[in-house]
């Protein structure tokens, strides 16, 4: 459908020129109302209680209209590059919004599948203090076993290896292209070092593999949900400045209108 | 989504998110949060571990599972709970710190749009693009063109609201660009009644391939479709946008926005564009040259073994354009200069002495004082008075009377005149002396002044002094000595009334000198001012080719060719000159070459140029000659000219639409048929095809008429 409406688009611009009308001026007020009925969906966000449609529904056609902006936009500034300070800002502006909303797209359709693939579905703003609930777990009875076998091997390997595996989020981007690479390198890191330990630090070591591993998963939530909630962290700020400066570029092409019908 | 199982899911081991909240607790983090939460302006409640409730008479502990249950120490006495928590600094929510981003990209936005507006380099800042380099050379500040536009908060804003400022925007265009004409803002700078004129006749005109239906085109114009009846017209910025950069070319128009307006669609220049209508050949040639006769005779016969090619005579101009016609000296002199400075022919007579009967005159008691009646030479004398002697005598009031009452008198024959037209020729004949009088006696100034008053308010004053600054009066004072020597003693006797002096008294030249000097002068003197014995006339010849004075004597002439019903005695004389000069077999054979155009508005005009390009004219079509000459081969002109191969029969020396049959210029120059059959655009399409890319309208035509 964003296809035919954009060949749509595409058909007439071309008549609009070909009849020597201000294809610019048209194009310009229809990119407008788009961009602004886009950021209302933001503000449909805010304003549930309105009942302004269901949000899917602006969701799907935020989708649509934000798609076709591309073509308007393209007809309006005529497949050009822009050479004026404020069109070419934005310009700028209207290729990051748009492209980080392809990109959001991308991430919104893809990340949650991704996300019931591994590891236990955890709300966001909690996967800090499962981190540390992990961590607290892992350091008892890591120190418990010290205390019980006057070995320090596991615990020496855990100061050294897996603290600072424990105390933070770790490997983000390898986790957003799906790399398992530093989690098995790791595992692998202690299977091979549990051959100097005795059965008793053996078994501490088998429950440390399963804390990496939940740990690990846990981190893997965190890199996919933060990139869900993050990549709005470019769209809807340059939205804003893409309309102030939409704003402004309306007033000077008006202002300094040449007059085609 | 819900917490798995390996995690705690309780209501009572987890803490109570707010994710909505700007604000977290900042022990979150560690896996405790605050139960209260920060206060929405983010500041720490510093609140306890638990709200104990009371239990009948005592306070119960209720810290959470996730806290670590219920303490050991349990609350205070006065229900406090005895672990406070300790004060955090709170964090924002990812939801918050998006908003605050958003907010102060929104606020630096407006800040620099500010900064932008109130800066002053705003022109600058705000300019959507380097101007092309011919505007940029001239234009400086916004307002030079987008009037109204000086000031910010007045202009640019109030601008942006009012509409009206359009058309004064192409005014202000308007104002350097005054080629355009008064219609500059009408299609193509015509009114819409000239418009309307030629789309009907171009309705007349045939199709020379099928009309073919360019589906954008008429899509176009049903939707979109403008109206060139417009009173405001069109803006300049319709078609030339401006701001795109140095190099932009402000006239890009494709083929199908220059027919949107068109009456007439079609797919491209070698598929469905009109035929051309009898283009180039409009009007005849400026200069009357036979291409088919040269070329089919006279280069054949000449002795010469030399290829005639069309650059012998054909040149480009300095742009390229036209093909100029090459200068008389590189061209047609070699086989017409001695045609020009033929000696076989007579000059042309500016004072005569004309054959009178003299012993009628003398019989019937007319005293006409000394007439040169016995030279046996002067058998070619006429009886009648030149063209050019009338135009002085016509500055003498007496002269109309007796030029009307001499009307249809033979001048060598008054056997049977009366005896008021022999008065007639008796004061004809001292008006010709006093007019030969005033000549010798005060020369050059007597001239101009008797010219200027019969001339005047029909030719102009530069022509007439040249014209009576040629007057040779020297060879006047030499023709009065030789053939009226008593002419001086006699006019002035006239004057006083005194006797006339008689031959006798004075000195009379012997046949034998005069004989000698008019035949030093016809054979030294073939070109120039001489003396023709044999008709008693002061004559003149050409130079050469484009003689001054024969053209000038061209042009006064020319302006007696008038309507005939309104001709004064003056233009009738002048006609009398024209036929005279303009003859092709007059002395200089001036017509045989430059055609003269009249038509019922304007006087006869010679054509002394061939076709001058004009530098400041647009017409709506434009040819340019030079790359096509250059890419193609010698004979590149026979491509596109072919010879027009079945000519109308000859049926004169000279073609029609040159001389007409009583030997003089034909004077209309629409009436013609060209050397060359009319141009056809096949030819032409098959480089200017929409493969090459070179079938654009503006390749050939002008939008801007004027």
């Amino acid at each position: 459908m964003v296809v035919v409406a954009a060949l749509m688009l595409v058909w007439c611009s071309g008549l609009m020129t070909t009849s020597l009308r201000d294809t610019a001026r048209t194009s310009g007020w229809g990119l407008f109302a788009m961009i602004c009925f886009l950021a209302a969906y933001n503000l449909r966000k805010k304003l549930p209680f309105l009942h302004l449609g269901a949000s899917a529904t602006w969701l799907q056609l935020h989708i649509y209209f934000g798609l076709l902006t591309a073509v308007v936009f393209g007809v309006h500034v005529g497949w050009r590059v822009p050479n004026g300070l404020v069109e070419s800002l934005l310009t700028t502006l209207y290729l990051f919004v748009f492209v980080s909303g392809v990109i959001g797209l991308f991430l919104s359709r893809s990340l949650p599948k991704r996300l019931t693939t591994r590891g236990e579905e955890v709300l966001f703003e909690r996967i800090p203090i499962y981190r540390k609930r992990i961590q607290a777990e892992v350091e008892a009875f890591v120190f418990d076993g010290l205390e019980a076998s006057e070995s320090t091997a596991v615990s020496q390997f855990y100061t050294d290896r897996l603290r600072p595996f424990f105390s933070q989020t770790r490997n983000y981007w390898q986790h957003l292209v799906q790399s398992n690479r530093s989690r098995f390198g790791l595992l692998k890191e202690m299977q091979a070092y549990g051959r100097y330990l005795n059965d008793s630090e053996r078994e501490v070591m088998m429950r440390l593999v399963t804390s990496v591993e939940a740990k690990d998963d846990l981190d893997y939530q965190f890199s996919l949900q933060a990139t869900l909630k993050y990549w709005l962290f470019v769209h809807v700020p340059l939205t804003y400045a893409l309309l102030v400066f939409a704003v402004l570029h309306l007033l000077l092409v008006s202002a300094f209108a040449g007059g085609i019908s | 989504m819900s917490d798995g199982p390996s995690h705690a899911s309780s209501f009572d081991e987890n803490d109570y998110a707010r994710p909505n909240q700007p604000w977290q607790c900042g022990w979150a983090a560690e896996g405790h949060a605050c139960p209260l939460g920060p206060t929405p302006r983010g500041l720490c409640r510093s609140a306890y571990e638990c709200s104990p409730y009371k239990d009948r008479e005592s306070w119960v502990c209720a810290r959470t599972q996730a806290r670590g249950g219920t303490c050991d120490e349990g609350p205070l006495p006065d229900g406090t709970c005895c672990k406070q928590i300790q004060r955090c600094q709170p964090t924002r929510s990812v939801l918050s710190r998006r908003g605050v981003l958003s907010f102060t990209v929104f606020a630096a936005s407006i800040a620099l749009a500010l900064i932008i507006l109130g800066s002053p380099n705003r022109q600058r800042l705000v300019s959507p693009g380097e101007l092309t380099s011919q505007h940029s050379q001239v234009v400086d500040r916004c307002e030079e063109c987008h009037p109204g536009t000086v000031s910010f908060a007045s202009g640019w804003l109030h601008d942006s609201i009012d509409d009206n400022e359009a058309q004064p925007q192409s005014d202000q265009c308007l104002q350097c660009h005054t080629e355009l004409g008064p219609n500059a803002k009408q299609p193509h700078g015509q009114t819409s009644a000239i418009l309307a004129e030629l789309t009907t006749l171009r309705g007349k005109q045939p199709t020379e391939s099928p009309h073919r239906y360019n589906g954008e085109v008429t899509t176009a114009k049903a939707i979109f479709s403008q109206s060139a009846d417009s009173q405001a017209g069109l803006a300049c910025a319709t078609c030339h946008r401006e701001h795109r950069g140095k190099m932009a070319d402000l006239k890009a128009l494709t083929n199908e926005q220059c027919q949107v307006c068109h009456a007439e669609s079609f797919r491209g220049f070698s598929d469905g564009h009109p035929a051309f209508a009898a283009y180039p050949y409009k009007r005849r040639t400026r200069l009357y040259f036979d291409h088919l006769s040269h070329y089919g005779e006279h280069f054949a016969a000449a002795e010469t073994t030399r290829a005639r090619k069309c650059s012998d005579c054909h040149q480009p101009d300095s742009a390229g354009r036209y093909m100029l016609v090459k200068e008389f000296d590189s061209t047609c002199a070699e086989c017409h200069s001695h045609q020009i400075q033929d000696d076989t022919t007579l000059g042309i007579a500016a004072i005569s002495l004309p054959a009178l009967d003299v012993d009628a005159l003398r019989k019937n008691g007319r005293e006409i004082g000394q007439w040169p009646r016995d030279y046996p030479l002067h058998v070619e004398a006429a009886s009648t008075i030149s063209p050019l002697q009338r135009l002085l005598l016509q500055s003498y009031e007496e002269y109309e009377a007796i030029q009307t009452s001499l009307s249809g008198i033979d001048l060598g024959d008054l056997r049977d005149a009366d005896s008021i037209q022999l008065q007639s020729v008796e004061s004809l004949v001292w008006l010709l002396k006093e007019s030969l009088y005033d000549i010798v006696k005060k020369g050059h100034p007597e001239i101009h002044r008797r010219l200027t008053s019969v001339l005047r308010g029909q030719v102009s004053e530069p022509r007439i002094a040249t014209l009576a600054n040629s007057y040779p009066v020297v060879i006047a004072i030499e023709m009065q000595e030789v053939w009226l020597p008593l002419l001086l003693a006699e006019v002035e006797a006239r004057r006083t009334g005194a006797e006339l002096p008689q031959a006798d008294a004075v000195a009379t030249p012997g046949p034998g000198r005069v004989i000698q000097k008019e035949r030093r002068e016809s054979e030294m003197l073939a070109s120039g001012w001489y003396l023709h014995g044999s008709s008693l006339s002061l004559r003149y010849r050409p130079n050469g080719h484009a003689d001054p004075l024969l053209k000038t004597l061209v042009d006064i002439s020319a302006r007696g060719v008038v309507n005939e019903s309104r001709s004064t005695p003056t233009q009738l004389t002048l006609h009398d000159l024209f036929d005279q000069v303009a003859s092709p077999f007059a002395a200089g054979r001036c017509t045989k070459c430059h055609s003269v155009d009249h038509d019922q508005n304007t006087p006869a005009s010679a054509n002394w140029e061939p076709y001058q390009p004009p530098l400041d004219q647009h017409k709506f079509t434009r040819f340019s000659h030079a790359p096509h000459v250059t890419l193609l081969s010698d004979d590149a002109c026979s491509k596109c000219h072919l010879f027009n191969a079945a000519p109308a029969p000859a049926t004169s020396l000279f073609r029609t639409e040159f001389i007409d049959s009583r030997w003089r210029p034909a004077m209309n120059p629409l009436s013609f048929e060209s050397n060359f059959i009319s141009m056809s655009n096949i030819g032409c399409a098959e480089c200017h095809s929409d493969e090459s890319g070179r079938d654009r309208c503006l390749t050939c035509h002008n939008y801007h008429v004027h």
